[in-house]
């Protein structure tokens, strides 16, 4: 997906201010830079010049859906000071089950919700779209 | 805000903002709605939140027409992450669709200003015999019917009656367990598939008409009518 359909789809869809600034900018972020593989809430925040939790989650929440997808939203599960990666399966499967399952040691993880955390990386369309 | 209390952001603690931030509570069932069934209850629950601001502000929504209200719908629900249009071609021109993360996933809403029965009913009749295909992953829709008048429940309770009185085969209807009398689902045997077609009929009370004003509009009206007789 290029950048300019991108702009567009946010022109279209006019999020009040200043969220659809924040939008522009992290647009411009994430299409003039390579290799950016882990982006935290607060790095997020600093690039789109927010000072606001809400506003930053709300800016996430629009950017990681099926009408402006600019990012993937990943999750790592911090389990005694080891990180580990998880697959969207997994948290699937939490979701429906309420219970999340060690990817590695195959144990239920008690507590879970409390040790999973986001982060975001720019979502396939828009690889590919500063690839063409 | 500070830069550790981003950093430390849990999937517990993004849960726990529900409440305070709109449409974050519904994050995660938005993001692994992995079946038809799941998006569309996201989808449900979304749009009861985007309906309930609807018609806590019916004041600035008095001149606007089908189109204007349904925009807005479908502005709220892109800003959500919804892939959602308004009069995009299927069929016909149909007033909301909306679509999932997956492919397949289709929810059309036929949306109409309350006038008369015959008018949702044909409204109804547009979703399911000209926009709808029925087929799987696509066998769910909506009417979304805006009540600008009052007893927006007798509305409801007279269309119900309205559209039970169709030759609709294979009609059945089920109550709404959280806004039982603005809100009840249809089930019918789909034309064109043949297989059943679910329609959540949404009953969205935008009537407004205080009467706090209204003593003294008609003493002041009164008073010059007095006086003009008076002389």
């Amino acid at each position: 997906m290029k950048k300019d359909i991108v702009i567009s789809r946010i022109a279209d869809d006019d999020p009040s201010e200043p969220l659809k600034g924040a939008c522009l900018r992290l647009v411009d972020y994430i299409y003039s830079h390579d290799d950016i593989a882990h982006l935290t809430f607060t790095r997020l925040a600093a690039i789109a010049g927010l000072d606001d939790l809400l506003l930053v989650v709300q800016m996430t929440q629009y950017l990681t859906g099926a009408s402006v997808p600019l990012l993937d939203m990943k999750f790592e599960l911090i389990d005694e000071d080891e990180i580990f990666d998880l697959d969207p399966e997994y948290l699937d499967e939490a979701q429906r089950t309420n219970k999340l399952m060690h990817p590695e040691k195959g144990i239920e993880v008690p507590d879970y919700e409390n040790k999973i955390y986001p982060y975001f990386v720019p979502s396939r369309a828009v690889l590919e779209g500063k690839q063409e | 805000m500070t830069g550790t209390a981003l950093d430390n952001l849990t999937v517990a603690q993004l849960r726990a903002m529900g409440p305070i931030i709109p449409g974050v509570e519904l994050f995660f069932d938005r993001l692994f709605a992995s079946t038809y069934t799941d998006f569309v209850n996201v989808l449900y629950r979304d749009l009861d939140s985007v309906l309930s601001g609807f018609q806590e502000n019916p004041e600035l929504l008095k001149k606007d027409g089908e189109d204007r209200l349904t925009t807005e719908i479908k502005r709220a629900l892109r800003l959500l992450g919804y892939v959602a249009t308004h009069d995009e071609k299927i069929g016909g021109h149909s007033d909301l669709v909306v679509r999932g993360k997956k492919d397949g996933f289709l929810w059309i809403g036929e949306a109409k200003i309350h006038s008369d029965y015959d008018y949702l009913y044909q409204g109804f009749q547009q979703l399911t015999t000209r926009y709808s295909t029925g087929d799987a992953n696509q066998d769910c829709g909506g009417m979304l019917i805006y009540i600008k008048n009052n007893d927006a429940a007798s509305v409801i309770a007279a269309w119900r009656a309205h559209l039970a009185k169709q030759a609709l085969e294979g009609y059945a209807e089920t109550d709404c367990n959280e806004r039982p009398n603005f809100v009840f689902y249809s089930v019918h045997k789909h034309d064109r598939s043949g297989t059943p077609f679910k329609v959540k009929h949404i009953g969205i009370i935008l009537g407004f008409d205080p009467k706090d004003r209204r003593p003294e509009r008609a003493k002041a009206d009164k008073g010059p009518k007095k006086k003009a007789a008076s002389s």
